[in-house]
């Protein structure tokens, strides 16, 4: 099935902004739940920092929807449950990684003073429930006592669960 | 291709069974395998290791019977034939038993696929050069690099998001008479959008 060029003009951008107020814990941020009865087709991903006090790796990942719910951008320093290591740390309860992988060494995935870095590997999709979660590698310390947030940054196409949409094959 | 197709997605996460004993056993991880009568849509796969002491450099395979039947009763990492073995190790690549590799494929060096980097460190790798379709029985294995070194307490898990089809729905018509047939191994690459 071919489609026009016009579906494309549904692309929106959408940025989720985590709290940016992090020091004694590792930033992250999370966007919203993909809404029931959609789907998100990601042109692009991306995400930064905007402290310029140290560069940090981060990661994205999808994260499922028995998790998603209970995940939220914080309104203060603290932890989520969705990490289970300390102070926000990866490996996830939950979770399979959108952005390419690695820890030390991986320049391409360092954001330093408000530089981006790219989160998706290829064109994703996200189902309903799902979200994206934007955190920092393990190995990265906190940034005491400079604050640190991570912005999450989208273009994606929202599609109801009954439209065609391209093969994604 | 309808988009409800997509809300059909699932999380999987399989985990190594038994920890490595030791340095000269590998460890591995095989999925369950693909029901006889579905097909599994890969849309993003994923590991880490979360008690290797050392940097370790992973890679993914899909796998057909006999090596997809392990994941009917894992016993892994127990040394299994269908895998090769050195000197030293054992349940390194390559899979003797057959396997094609879907993830990015590295020697030692590259700092994408390696996971424990630096050792301790329990980050993930992206297992997923390109969208591809498991046909039924076959698994997913992930293997750690012969090269990388091994160790006590090493498991592997992995994740993924799937869309588990059966056979008889259409996702492409061309693909779905292949997957239907029996003429030729059936491992289908490709990604448009």
């Amino acid at each position: 099935m071919s489609f026009c060029a016009d579906f494309y003009r549904r692309i929106q951008g959408r940025r989720w902004t985590g709290f940016q107020g992090f020091i004694l814990n590792k930033a992250f941020a999370v966007s919203d739940a993909v809404p029931a009865g959609k789907v998100w087709i990601f042109m692009s991903l991306s995400g930064f920092r905007l402290s310029s006090a140290s560069s940090r790796i981060l990661h994205f990942f999808a994260v499922p929807p028995a998790d998603a719910g209970g995940l939220v951008n914080l309104g203060a320093d603290g932890t989520s449950g969705q990490f289970t290591g300390v102070n926000n740390n990866p490996p996830l309860k939950s979770g399979v990684l959108l952005s390419i992988g690695g820890g030390t060494g991986l320049t391409d995935m360092q954001s330093l003073g408000g530089s981006s870095v790219n989160g998706v590997n290829l064109p994703s999709y996200l189902p309903e429930g799902w979200k994206v979660l934007a955190c920092i590698d393990s190995n990265e310390g906190v940034t005491n006592p400079t604050p640190d947030g991570i912005t999450i940054d989208a273009a994606l196409i929202e599609v109801a669960t009954d439209e065609c949409i391209p093969d994604l094959l | 291709m309808r988009a409800s197709i997509l809300n059909r997605a699932e999380y999987k996460r399989w985990t190594t069974s038994n920890s490595t004993p030791s340095a000269s056993i590998n460890p591995y991880v095989i999925s369950e395998r693909v029901p006889a009568d579905k097909v599994w849509i890969v849309l993003a796969l994923s590991a880490f290791m979360p008690h290797a002491a050392s940097s370790q450099f992973l890679r993914a395979f899909a796998v057909p019977p006999p090596i997809s039947d392990m994941s009917l009763n894992p016993q892994n990492p127990s040394v299994d034939q269908d895998f090769s073995q050195t000197v030293s190790i054992s349940n390194v690549e390559p899979i003797l038993s057959g396997g094609v590799l879907v993830s990015k494929g590295s020697g030692t060096g590259s700092t994408e696929m390696s996971v424990n980097s630096p050792g301790g460190n329990a980050n993930s790798v992206n297992l997923l050069r390109q969208r591809f379709v498991l046909r039924p029985l076959w698994a997913l294995a992930v293997l750690q690099d012969k090269n990388g070194g091994g160790g006590n307490s090493f498991v592997i898990a992995l994740s993924a998001m799937i869309i588990a089809m059966p056979l008889a729905e259409a996702v492409k018509d061309s693909y779905a008479a292949l997957v239907a047939g029996t003429a030729s191994p059936v491992f289908l690459v490709n990604k448009s959008l």
